[in-house]
């Protein structure tokens, strides 16, 4: 789904083409030669952004056309398209990407400890249930002792600013 | 005479309870990053980098470049033991060492592969601090045309060399450039691209991005892989390993040398990493070896090759990094990182004006070298179970660091979610096969290539000729080129061959 040359292409075109339009809204010093001005090398670079994108993308029509005519050919050949056993959970990327997202969102709001030990507990019991090695009250046990672990270290050892919330 | 003060300095800096311990311990969280397969060097490195601000200078680089050698070397722990490289640079491992330790010499393989590693970081060391101070003193004399010229080149050989094809990793080094831009503009501070946020104003921070791009976006990559089991071999219960790979070292000792040399040139190069290294140290090995048809069953001169060229690249990789401020892989922009937190600046003046922290860097290296070797071979059993470490925990313990890390450094919420985003699209971008690596490089050198370019045009008013006629920039420039049409050529003569044979 995640996997298109002709729509990462097509991102990044139209990504070089705003940064393109919005370079003549920086500000311009009074420097006398145009090249050494601070629009100039993010024109250059989202030029050279957009022609290979657009490269990338002319490249991948040409393949597909390539490929539905030797498809039409070899059509009837194979259509064995099975997962194999063990394969990549793409699933998992979601969670992970949602998780992180919410841990991001909360922890300044509650703080540190609490958002940590809900963050690591949540993933660890999800990553941990594909595998079901241990009960879940020990996963829970041990991503609290991680939290508190790194809590420790990081406020006394490594002296880091931690996120405060209404909560530690 | 300034060579041996700097030595002092360091040795004075090193040896004392604080940074010896740091070293170590980088070591082992270093070797234990690196045989874990799914968690590279550069992740370890950039991991713990935010942290080492409160550590001071010394303390700080001491543990960083712990990790950085213990993490090179313990990949060799699971690309022998699981034929998995535990990162990148031990890929040619798996060839050799895996298929020995199949047939029942699992320690050997290791033990090998260890010694290894300590004769190729020592050797690089060495020739870091010979030829850094000498390249250091060449380099006062550059210009901003020869650094923008630098930076050039080496975007052309990252580009050219970690991508299957080469408009990919143009495109994938745009992005950084582009990515680069947002924020401040290096030379007048006038704001770009920040859509009226305040918050954009400082650009993407470094951290952020690398954190991103190569740590968010690693965890969910391995975050699918959480379900496959792998069956590691078992060591054999049996005396101790110290003794073992003596016996080999009289026989090889050119394929030591050979190897140490290419890891080191391959580590001066930007763009080309320790992976490379080991493909081609493997290659002539092969090549000069009067046991060809040996190699890939479970030779030991390939080991010897393979993990002895990329322990080379450590020291190599630091030349370009410390005397022109030009980081030559990822791993060492961040490491440029940790200097940079605690207000050095790379490049020549820091030979001058900071002896003490190059000598630093020089003495913690070496010491580095030699305690993952006691380490790595000392705790090798408990090492050698711990790749099988449950990823259920490992991968959120991770991403914590990583959002805790990022948000430590500036106090910002901003960078955290500059974190999330970097890591989503990277995720996304290395599905179509566009890599990280030159998106980070892309984005780390622009500063150096933008603020070059534009005080160099500025100092001769508009004209732009000197970019052609000073002799190393347009070697340099020439050099780029070469690197960037290479590729497209031989890919074109290639698929010629093939319609051929059609």
């Amino acid at each position: 789904m995640l996997k298109s040359d002709i729509g990462i292409g097509v991102f990044l075109f139209l990504l070089s083409l705003f940064f393109f339009a919005d370079s003549y809204n920086i500000t311009q010093s009074t420097i006398s030669a145009p090249m050494a001005g601070a629009s100039f090398f993010p024109r250059v670079v989202s030029i050279l952004l957009a022609a290979s994108s657009i490269y990338l993308i002319i490249k991948a029509l040409v393949q597909k056309r390539r490929e539905k005519n030797e498809t039409a050919e070899s059509a009837k050949e194979d259509t064995v398209d099975q997962p194999e056993a063990g394969t990549p959970n793409e699933q998992a990327v979601l969670v992970m990407v949602v998780a992180t997202t919410l841990y991001i969102f909360v922890i300044p709001i509650v703080g540190y400890l609490i958002t940590t030990i809900a963050f690591m507990s949540g993933t660890s019991l999800y990553l941990g249930s594909i595998h079901k090695k241990h009960p879940w009250y020990i996963t829970v046990l041990v991503a609290i002792g991680i939290s508190l672990a790194a809590y420790v270290l990081f406020s006394t050892v490594l002296s880091v600013f931690l996120p405060q919330g209404i909560l530690i | 005479m300034v060579f041996f003060e700097t030595l002092q300095l360091g040795i004075e800096n090193v040896f004392s309870i604080g940074p010896l311990l740091l070293i170590a311990g980088g070591v082992l969280f270093g070797i234990i990053f690196g045989a874990i397969p799914g968690l590279t060097a550069t992740l370890a490195v950039a991991l713990l980098l935010p942290f080492t601000y409160g550590l001071g200078p010394y303390n700080g680089l001491s543990l960083l470049l712990g990790i950085y050698v213990g993490a090179i070397s313990g990949g060799l722990i699971s690309a022998t033991l699981l034929k998995i490289p535990g990162t990148p640079s031990s890929i040619v491992t798996t060839f050799d060492a895996y298929p020995m330790a199949k047939n029942g010499k699992p320690l050997e393989a290791l033990s090998i592969g260890v010694f290894s590693s300590l004769i190729g970081g020592i050797f690089s060391t060495i020739i870091l601090i010979i030829i850094a101070p000498q390249l250091a003193r060449i380099a006062l004399q550059f210009g901003p045309w020869e650094y923008f010229s630098l930076g050039i080149f080496g975007l052309s050989v990252i580009a050219s060399l970690s991508a299957k094809n080469i408009n990919k990793g143009l495109i994938a080094t745009l992005i950084g450039m582009l990515i680069a831009t947002v924020g401040m503009d290096p030379v007048t501070a006038h704001p770009r691209f920040t859509l009226g946020f305040l918050q954009m104003e400082g650009g993407f921070s470094p951290l952020a991005t690398m954190l991103g791009f190569y740590a968010a976006t690693q965890i969910f990559l391995d975050s699918r892989e959480v379900n496959i089991d792998t069956t590691a071999i078992a060591l054999e219960k049996k005396r101790n390993l110290l003794t073992m790979p003596f016996k080999l070292v009289r026989h090889q000792i050119i394929n030591f040398l050979r190897s140490s040399v290419i890891g080191t040139f391959i580590g001066i190069l930007p763009g080309a990493g320790g992976s490379t290294a080991g493909f081609i140290a493997y290659d002539q090995a092969k090549k000069a070896s009067h046991q060809k048809e040996k190699f890939g069953t479970g030779h030991y001169e390939g080991i010897i090759a393979s993990e002895t060229s990329n322990n080379a690249v450590t020291g190599g990789a630091l030349i370009p990094m410390m005397t022109l401020g030009i980081p030559g892989d990822v791993v060492t922009a961040i490491l440029l990182g940790g200097l940079m937190i605690h207000g050095l600046q790379p490049g020549p003046l820091l030979f001058r004006d900071n002896a003490d922290v190059v000598g630093t860097i020089f003495v913690a290296l070496f010491v580095a070298n030699v305690m993952m070797y006691i380490i790595e071979l000392g705790l090798m059993r408990k090492l050698a179970r711990m790749i099988q470490v449950p990823k259920h925990f490992l991968l959120p313990t991770i991403m914590m660091m990583c959002v805790i890390g990022v948000f430590s450094l500036n106090n910002r919420v901003f960078d955290m979610w500059v974190l999330l985003v970097f890591g989503v699209l990277g995720y996304i971008f290395i599905k179509n096969e566009i890599p990280p690596a030159p998106i980070v490089l892309g984005y780390i050198l622009t500063d150096i290539i933008e603020r070059n370019w534009r005080i160099a045009v500025m100092s001769e008013r508009g004209d732009v000729t000197p970019f052609f006629t000073r002799p190393i920039s347009v070697v340099l420039l020439l050099l780029a080129l070469v690197s960037i049409l290479y590729p497209i050529i031989s890919e074109r003569i290639s698929d010629k061959r093939k319609n051929h044979a059609d």
